[in-house]
């Protein structure tokens, strides 16, 4: 008998996620975009065993060093070098760490803070929800970008403090989306049933309310993901994020900015790569969208 | 003398997309319809009736469900293999279509009158404005509606549903079609406006000598129009035949199964039941004030939901609250089990009022006092098992893990249900499982009281009965007192040995079932009874169902 249980429940499970594969994989996009991360994280992870120099050593008797494709380059420097002679390769391969720590560090804060208030706010209706709400709405009311720049003028520029800065400015998406999803869920009998068991307001929240409120949460999470390393780029090339010799990929577009025209390469590989690992992330988002959350699903 | 069929499908099939339950929506199905007859369709849930009108209409949402045989001949032509652009023109002008949901059927941001123009300008028909204009008063006041002026100047959401109703017939009978497609038009009406919907239906058909394919689940809305009857199951029709026939002496064993499940209407005399009273509601009032929005928000307009309600339930009996919707028979019943708060009254159970206790206090009574909901589908977790789904009341009140687990296996077996369904998840039961499981998560607190609000209303009749005969035989075995709340008449009629009738908040009549039924004393009782669809028809009874 309970061989049969177990092998039901396998099936359900089963079932489930090849049925989010199947939806999943039909989105061409959404299937490159994860190879390409993919190959992007086993980097991230090996980064020491796969560089081939230090990525903060400066070798002074190659600067400026084009890539290997443009006349004039290496196999040594296979991406080439940069003005103090730094390998742009072993940077890179350094850089994606940093990509994935401010990706994972964002989401993690904005998901966790996202959720409680969201949940705080749709379960107490009234006063407390309406001083959340009136703060995600003054928070949004700032450019995000400005916003961001302001919180780090104030927490002192450095990579840490960047990620605070934008985690904050995406969490009253998070809380808003949320909300909106719980006080939908709230309306269902289900809830109403727990309520008469006598169930406590926590375990109405996280065990029977929440679960259900993760598909569109982790479609915005992913989303939010590529759009925390575009921001934590942009606070680099500013100045305002990660600090040199720090090898960011948004910091080395701003070191090499002075030599956009003469040498136009140093800005164009780590340039390239941002916007790669953000479409990848982005494509993922939308193929997960489709298959977790069928309503969502644009007609085809 | 044969008269001339108007409508003929040939051997219909229906195609569905490849992972769908079966491969035909609708499988060899052959039908006529004449000029001048209501033809009902009737079928449970999943029985391909919708479908086939919608083959008819050209409404199948291809390319995924498609005609892939047969034919569907309407003046000379198969109108299943013609254009898209030549159906557009059959359809509005020549076949009518009236839907379930009046609310979402018209649009929302547009005057009656203008969409009722509509119709008009997208036919291409050459009139002067003034008469159009004519032409839409007339409708209007064909339909029924008073004031075709003021009617044809507001936006839907001014209109109540059975008005709305009203609209959507004037617009699908606009161009006079020789044909008028109706699918479950009075399903989502209350039972009154049914009745005069259904009544407005039978004379326009009559008037215009129009052919009426009507859509419809509920048997009794078939004895009440019919002319003639087509019972379908899983896509394919298993039996056709007169209205007469068809429901006092059917042959097949399925339509003599489905018209046996179909509640009397006639209440039996019971033995009043004398036991201990278990709750006893006084003076309860709830109100609502629609509060117009958040920090700034100021009282608007004030509801009475419950106006001084007093009922009292006793062990082993079943109270029916019976009304229509906007009642406040549900407000009631959540009232009654805390799921809102009241504004005044008592609730008086084990000797104490339920209403003044603080939530703490309240935790040891909730268990006696457990419910059943209406949407199977929503009441239920869809991310718990069933088991943490049963077991969760017990588990909150603090018996072991393997203790209630035990328990919900005993349950699911009284209920009907194997004990593996407690690793499974909710979306692999059916409608009617799902109720089960819903009854016995009411029933692992082991109540005293409970509350069944519209349990079996989402339900086909069949399944319906079934779970009926479920809670009539719990409610025996475990002398529970239980509170019905419901807007069918017969499904009160049949379970409820005393009958609240609400109207507007307030119980206007109470007695017992077989008094209510046969001796109602207020007005609003006997309109509710005169609407109940085929009160004439005595549902027969056979011997091998």
């Amino acid at each position: 008998m309970s061989d049969i249980v177990n092998e039901k429940q396998h099936s359900a499970l089963f079932d489930a996620i090849s049925g989010f594969w199947t939806e999943f994989k039909q989105n061409r996009g959404a299937l490159y975009g994860l190879i390409f991360i993919s190959i992007l994280a086993i980097v991230a992870i090996f980064a020491p065993i796969l560089a081939p120099y230090s990525p903060t050593e400066q070798y002074r008797d190659f600067l400026k060093l084009p890539p290997i494709w443009i006349e004039g380059g290496s196999w040594d420097y296979i991406f080439g070098t940069d003005a103090l002679g730094r390998d742009q390769l072993s940077r890179m391969i350094h850089g994606s760490r940093y990509s994935f720590y401010i990706g994972f560090i964002v989401i993690f804060f904005c998901l966790t803070i996202g959720i409680v208030l969201g949940l705080v706010a749709a379960f107490t209706k009234g006063f407390i929800d309406n001083i959340i709400m009136r703060a995600m709405d003054i928070i949004l009311a700032f450019p995000a970008l400005l916003m961001a720049l302001a919180l780090v003028a104030i927490l002192g520029p450095s990579l840490e403090n960047a990620m605070i800065a934008i985690a904050v400015t995406y969490i009253p998406h998070f809380v808003r989306l949320t909300r909106a999803q719980a006080l939908s869920e709230l309306g269902k009998d289900y809830v109403s049933s727990s309520k008469t068991m006598g169930a406590s307001k926590a375990r109405l929240m996280f065990i029977n309310v929440l679960p259900n409120c993760m598909a569109p949460l982790i479609v915005q999470a992913t989303m939010s993901f590529s759009s925390a390393i575009l921001d934590a780029a942009a606070l680099g090339f500013l100045g305002m994020g990660a600090q040199p010799p720090t090898p960011e990929w948004g910091t080395m577009l701003a070191d090499s900015r002075q030599y956009i025209l003469s040498d136009p390469w140093l800005m164009t590989i780590p340039g390239l790569f941002i916007l790669l690992t953000v479409l990848s992330i982005n494509l993922i988002g939308d193929g997960m969208r489709d298959g977790l959350d069928p309503k969502m699903k644009s007609n085809k | 003398m044969t008269k001339k069929a108007i409508l003929t499908i040939n051997n219909l099939y229906v195609s569905l997309p490849e992972r769908a339950e079966r491969q035909f929506a609708v499988e060899d199905v052959s039908l006529e319809l004449f000029p001048g007859e209501i033809l009902c369709i009737v079928g449970e849930s999943g029985s391909g009736k919708s479908m086939s009108s919608n083959a008819v209409m050209g409404l199948l949402p291809k390319p995924f469900v498609y005609v892939s045989q047969g034919e569907i001949i309407f003046e000379g032509q198969d109108i299943s293999k013609i254009s898209d652009r030549d159906m557009q023109e059959i359809r509005g002008s020549k076949i009518g279509m009236i839907f379930q949901e009046p609310m979402t059927a018209l649009n929302p941001v547009m005057k009656v009158s203008k969409q009722l123009q509509e119709v008009f300008s997208s036919h291409h028909l050459k009139l002067s404005k003034a008469e159009v204009q004519a032409k839409i008063i007339q409708m209007l006041d064909d339909v029924g509606l008073p004031d075709p002026e003021i009617i044809g100047n507001s936006y839907p959401f001014e209109l109540s549903g059975g008005q709305r109703q009203r609209v959507m017939i004037a617009m699908a009978l606009a161009l006079e079609p020789t044909i008028l497609i109706a699918d479950e038009p009075t399903t989502a009406l209350d039972v009154t406006t049914q009745a005069q919907i259904l009544k407005l239906v039978a004379e326009l058909q009559k008037k215009r000598n129009m052919g009426v394919i009507f859509i419809t689940h509920d048997f009794g809305v078939v004895a009440e129009i019919a002319d003639r009857v087509i019972v379908m199951r899983e896509g394919k029709i298993v039996e056709q035949g007169d209205a007469e026939t068809i429901l006092n002496k059917p042959t097949h064993p399925y339509t003599q199964k489905l018209i046996s499940t179909v509640p009397h209407l006639g209440a039996q005399r019971k033995e009043p039941v004398t036991s201990d009273i278990v709750v006893s509601v006084k003076g309860l009032n709830k109100t609502y004030g629609t509060v117009t929005g958040g920090l700034f928000g100021k009282k608007g307009r004030v509801v009475h939901a419950s106006k001084n309600v007093d009922l009292q339930i006793r062990k082993g009996e079943t109270l029916g609250l019976v009304g229509e919707s906007g009642s406040g028979k549900s407000t009631v019943g959540r009232c009654i089990i805390r799921l809102h708060d009241s504004d005044s009254g008592e609730v008086m159970f084990d000797g104490k009022n339920i209403l003044t206790l603080s939530n703490k206090q309240m935790m040891p009574m909730r268990k006696h006092i457990q419910m059943i909901f209406q949407d199977p589908y929503a009441s239920l977790n869809p991310r718990r098992k069933i088991g943490d789904i049963i077991t969760e009341g017990p588990t909150i009140h603090g018996i072991s893990k393997a203790e209630s687990w035990q328990k919900a296996e005993e349950l699911l077996e009284i209920v009907g249900l194997s004990k593996v369904a407690l690793k499974r998840y909710p979306h692999e039961f059916s409608g009617g499982q799902r109720q089960r499981i819903g009854i016995a998560r009411a029933l692992a607190m082991s109540p005293k009281l409970l509350i069944a609000d519209e349990a079996v209303s989402a339900l086909d009749v069949s399944v319906q009965a079934q779970v009926l005969e479920l809670l009539d035989e719990i409610k025996t075995k475990m002398d529970l007192a239980m509170l019905f709340v419901t807007h069918d008449l017969r499904v009160a009629a049949q379970v409820c040995d005393k009958i609240a009738v609400m109207k507007l908040g307030e119980i206007v009549e109470y007695g017992y079932t077989y008094d209510v039924f046969h001796n109602p004393q207020h007005d609003y009782t006997k309109s509710l009874l005169e609407a109940v669809p085929g009160k004439e028809w005595v549902v027969p009874t056979f011997e091998t169902a």
